[in-house]
């Protein structure tokens, strides 16, 4: 009770005292947690919607036989239905499949017998409507969708419904409504179910499955099937548990996640740099009120005890208003990541934001726990003020002087660390060792600002002394005088600015490498491929009839038939694909890493060999000359590889053979997309209108121009990096809050200095522009730093973190538009943050200023 | 030269009126001397302020020179601080991020006076307080007898018409305190400097021509010395 007393009288009465520090400060912090959750809060429901997808799509299913893209010979199916210990198998076919005239929307497609599925999930109709014949059942056009997708694309039952099938139009009729039960959740709701045979034939996929799901017993251990399952089927098929694929998509969305992650702390890391400082600064105006508390008797740990709980205070309120308004900006956000991870990774459709538990406690610990860690210093130097002397702040600031030498030191260590810590290799795929080096780098160049601050105080103030400028020389002073107070605003407003300048810089540096790349590589004329292909996991292909007839259209020099399957490699899923090397020797281009592109690629289609991209290469450490062990249907084959390319459009990586070494090893032809080199000279029209009539009147196929192409790749490529500029803008509004407090601080600690300037004669106008000058050089020393650690900060992002999380070598190219960009900005922040305490200042009542006693 | 005619200041302290000064009417002529006495809180300090157009009257008109500053705009009564009125306070007042130099040389540099002038000036004022050689010193190098003289000599660098000291030698030992005295006693003998001073010591008073003494923000009586 005696306690809570003397926090009411120390602690409340100060923040209420001082409202608009508390205001500022809490905004800072809630601003960096709101980001957090809000990251998290949509990471974890892409992350959930696709796992409970997974989940509610598997049922009952104990294993699932599956081959990526490879698919499985139906035939298989009768066996594995005998092996003992297994109650029941299943045949699947699964796609997405767009629809048609509603660009973004899409439906999970199962194909399922629709008789074996009893013992594996259930299905049920809903309200009102009763179930349907047997003929409606496999009638060839026959589609369930759920009730609610059904609604909002006001389809009933008996509706007609086109989707985009492979390279088709293809119309289905609805024959019934689902209820959201079973898989009919997954997706929130975009879900549909046919029989097995139209799947079969709708996908071009006669003989074969995507999937064999599995029923086993209880009594007999799932490993023990597996073990007899693998005595039985060829090795290119796995088996394994339904949630395996959950796993696998995290695995793919680890490096995407964690990249989101981290920059998203860094905006909380800066928040956090305000509770220090306003601390601090709690810790500076009242030192007197200390040394009186403690000559009353409060012991040293008590005023410690009084000022962390105070930093824990405002960490906690921050905290509290940050998940409330994180929760609100993770749902604008879960769009944009739901967006890109569908155009990267896998289709999925997000039903809302998840809010679970642990979302709401991790940033409520971190904002709480952090304050309280960020407040330990100043409430320790608290502690040091002796009971008798009401203490100076000069004495304050003399200590900072002492400390910042050993601050200089430390951040050189840390600097060196930072440097090492570039050198080890990923820990389990993470950049693990990146990321500390991030750390290190960012308090390394912290720790230089105490120093700094006074030496280019110092200098300032040289320089405007033999300029006569005054009012600058005071502003300059304020900077090496007040080094305690103003070195964490600095580094605060500096981490906002290096985030920003690292960011900016890589993300140009990777643009510009894709734009290059691009330029390189993307050299055919027209491109064909399903409209489907747009949707991740639609397996949509060109049909052999188009690829022929294509080749025979006047004006077309060459194809390349492109084909690639989603394939476990070597542990990992990567992208397994064929296309004609010799066509791509003479007419395209790829980037290798060593020798000529024609000249490899002859070598690789000679020799029956594959290259691979960096990307792949690096994550199996693979090199030239090394041997790839590919689990294919006709058994294990190992291809030489003869050359490792840049690539920047596969996540996971890619290994390419020519197509007739494809046609030998997988026995099939094909194409997803079609590259075509026209002949000089020849009309790009009348091409595209001969290829448009060769596809048919229902075809769903997409041309592209070479520059429509390069064109959709850079806009995929911006649209991936949206939520990061989001981050960029919070980190600095945070920062300019920081800026803010200090400068507020600043005026409201210089009352008597303020008053004895316009007592002498000082118009308000020269305060304001003191108060501005001295933001102007607070703003100066953070674009120096900022831009310095940025630029640091962007080589470890590019040579370190992207390297070893996604493997793509990234050109650094320096930008000196963000020079301009970040000097404007931190200039224009500190301007910003210093405009009201600078009015404040110039409105001070003088008398009352002067007559203050400090 | 100045003039206070019916000066009433009334301060309004947590909802309650307090009449710092009330009706004080007073006149001071040029090369004048005077001490205002009295004990704490009888307005001495007010009184000053509203001289120097740091502060308005609740009512009443201040005159110095003839012009009204009571009615002065801000802009106005800033100009006039910097170059009319010079002030002295108890605590010094020094910038502790400016040299002594520096510090005496502030409202020149306000004013935007050129270089050589403004070198001129405080050489001339720092060596009439006896600091020349303490010039290039922080505040926080200087002893409080040594801050109270570059203070001094801050007050009429500007050359103004009238010095206005609080209690300047409050916060100072005796030996110190009569240093500064002695300095702004000269000032007024030799230069005909017009000095206003506001204190409760009664042997820094009698160093005045003329004695006003106040109480409850009321003037008790005047006496020539």
């Amino acid at each position: 009770m005696r306690t809570w007393t003397v926090i009411r009288l120390t602690i409340l009465r100060n923040l209420r005292a001082n409202p608009v520090r508390m205001l500022v400060t809490v905004a800072g912090v809630a601003i960096g947690v709101a980001a957090f959750t809000a990251i998290r809060a949509a990471n974890e429901s892409v992350l959930g919607s696709f796992q409970r997808a997974v989940n509610v799509v598997a049922g009952r299913t104990t294993l699932q036989i599956s081959a990526g893209e490879l698919g499985i010979d139906e035939r298989l199916l009768p066996a594995v239905q005998q092996v003992d210990g297994i109650i029941a198998a299943a045949p699947i076919i699964q796609a997405v499949a767009p629809v048609a005239g509603r660009p973004g929307e899409a439906l999970l497609l199962m194909g399922v017998d629709l008789f074996a599925e009893d013992p594996f999930r259930e299905y049920r109709m809903a309200d009102g409507d009763r179930p349907p014949r047997i003929e409606e059942l496999l009638s060839p056009e026959a589609i369930f969708v759920t009730a609610s997708f059904a609604k909002e694309n006001g389809l009933q039952k008996g509706s007609p419904l086109t989707l985009l099938v492979g390279s088709q139009r293809r119309r289905f009729v609805v024959r019934g409504l689902l209820a959201p039960q079973g898989p009919a959740r997954a997706f929130d709701g975009n879900f549909g179910v046919l029989d097995i045979a139209t799947a079969q034939t709708a996908f071009d996929k006669l003989g074969r499955l995507d999937r064999i799901d599995l029923v086993t017993r209880e009594q007999v251990s799932p490993g023990e099937v597996t073990a007899r399952l693998a005595r039985l089927l060829p090795p290119h098929l796995t088996i394994q548990r339904p949630d395996r694929r959950s796993q696998q998509v995290e695995k793919m969305l680890r490096a995407f996640r964690l990249n989101l992650t981290a920059l998203s702390a860094i905006a909380l890391l800066v928040g956090l740099f305000s509770v220090y400082n306003a601390v601090s600064l709690s810790v500076l105006q009242r030192r007197r009120q200390i040394g009186i508390l403690r000559s009353l008797g409060l012991t040293r740990v008590r005023v410690a005890a009084l000022f962390a709980a105070e930093g824990m205070a405002l960490g906690l309120l921050g905290s509290l208003l940050g998940i409330g308004g994180g929760l609100l900006l993770g749902r604008a956000l879960l769009q944009s990541v739901s967006q890109t991870v569908s155009a990267l990774y896998a289709y999925l459709r997000v039903e809302g934001l998840e809010v679970g538990p642990s979302l709401l406690l991790l940033p409520l610990g971190l904002g709480t726990i952090g304050a309280l860690v960020a407040s330990l210093g100043p409430a320790y130097a608290a502690s040091r003020v002796g009971p008798k002397e009401a203490m100076s702040i000069g004495s304050y600031e003399r200590g900072w002087i002492r400390r910042s030498e050993l601050s200089l030191l430390i951040g050189l260590l840390l600097l060196i660390a930072s440097f090492l810590f570039t050198r080890p290799g990923p820990v389990r795929g993470v950049p693990l060792f990146g990321y500390l080096s991030l750390a290190c780098l960012i308090f390394g160049v912290a720790c230089f600002t105490p120093q700094l601050l006074r030496w280019a105080g110092k200098g300032f103030s040289a320089l405007c002394r033999a300029r006569r400028a005054p009012l600058l020389q005071l502003a300059a002073g304020n900077l090496s005088s007040a080094v305690g107070r103003n070195a964490v605003a600095v580094a605060a407003m500096m981490t906002a600015i290096a985030m920003l300048v690292g960011l900016t810089l890589m993300i140009g540096s990777f643009r510009r490498t894709v734009e290059l790349w691009v330029e390189q590589t993307i050299r055919a004329d027209l491109i064909v491929s399903p409209a489907a292909r747009f949707v991740k996991g639609s397996g949509a292909r060109l049909p052999d009839e188009f690829v022929e007839g294509a080749s025979r259209i006047k004006g077309v020099a060459a194809l390349d038939p492109f084909i690639g399957r989603r394939v476990e490699v070597m542990g990992q899923e990567a992208l397994l694909a064929a296309g004609d090397f010799e066509v791509v020797a003479r007419h395209g281009r790829l980037v290798f890493r060593e020798e000529d592109s024609a000249r490899i690629l002859r070598r690789a289609k000679g020799e029956s060999g594959v290259i691979i991209s960096e990307s792949f290469a690096l994550s199996r450490g693979l090199s030239e000359g090394d041997r790839l062990p590919l689990d294919l249907p006709s058994g294990r084959v190992e291809l030489p590889i003869i050359g490792i390319f840049y690539d920047y459009a596969t996540d996971g990586g890619k290994a390419v053979m020519d197509r007739t070494l494809w046609a030998r090893v997988w026995g099939e032809h094909g194409a997803d997309v079609l590259a075509i080199y026209l002949a000089p000279g020849a009309d790009e029209a009348a091409v595209r209108r001969g290829l448009e009539a060769l596809a048919g009147q229902d075809a769903a196929i997409a041309i592209s121009s070479n520059r429509d192409l390069k064109g959709k790749v850079l806009e995929i490529f911006d649209s991936t990096f949206v939520v990061a500029r989001a981050l960029e803008l919070i980190a600095i509004l945070v920062a300019v809050l920081g800026v803010f407090n200090v400068l507020w601080a600043s005026v409201i600690s210089r009352h008597r200095e303020i008053g004895i300037l316009r007592s002498v004669g000082a118009t308000r106008a020269q305060v304001v522009r003191i108060v501005l000058g001295e933001a102007s050089l607070l703003g100066l020393m953070v674009e120096v730093l900022g831009l310095l650690a940025g630029i640091c900060l962007s080589l470890i992002l590019i040579h370190v973190i992207n390297k070893q999380s996604f493997g793509w070598t990234i050109q650094f190219r320096f930008s000196w538009l963000i020079l301009v960009k970040s000097s404007v900005l931190a200039l224009g922040a500190a301007l910003l943050a210093g405009y009201l305490p600078a009015r404040q200042a110039a409105s001070l009542n003088i008398p009352a200023a002067v007559a203050y006693e400090g | 030269m100045i003039r206070l005619e019916q000066i009433t200041k009334v301060y309004s302290l947590g909802g309650v009126d307090v009449r710092a000064v009330d009706g004080v009417t007073l006149g001071i002529a040029q090369g004048e001397f005077v001490a205002l006495v009295g004990p704490s809180g009888c307005g001495k300090t007010t009184l000053l302020n509203l001289m120097a157009g740091i502060d308005r009257p609740t009512s009443g008109e201040v005159w110095l020179d003839g012009e009204r500053l009571d009615r002065l705009s801000d802009d106005r009564l800033t100009r006039l601080r910097r170059t009319r009125v010079g002030i002295v306070y108890q605590f010094f007042n020094l910038l502790p991020t400016l040299t002594a130099w520096e510090n005496v040389a502030m409202p020149l540099l306000l004013d935007g006076l050129q270089a050589s002038e403004i070198e001129t000036r405080v050489a001339r004022q720092l060596e009439r307080v006896g600091l020349t050689h303490r010039a290039r010193h922080w505040p926080h190098e200087l002893s409080g007898g040594e801050q109270q003289r570059v203070a001094i000599a801050r007050a009429i660098v500007a050359e103004p018409r009238v010095v206005l000291a609080d209690e300047p030698t409050g916060n100072l030992d005796s030996v110190a305190g009569g240093a500064a005295l002695e300095l702004l006693q000269r000032l007024n003998r030799e230069h005909r400097q017009t000095i206003i001073l506001a204190t409760h010591s009664q042997e820094a008073a009698r160093r005045a021509g003329r004695i006003v003494r106040l109480r409850d923000g009321k003037i008790e009586r005047g006496e020539s010395a």
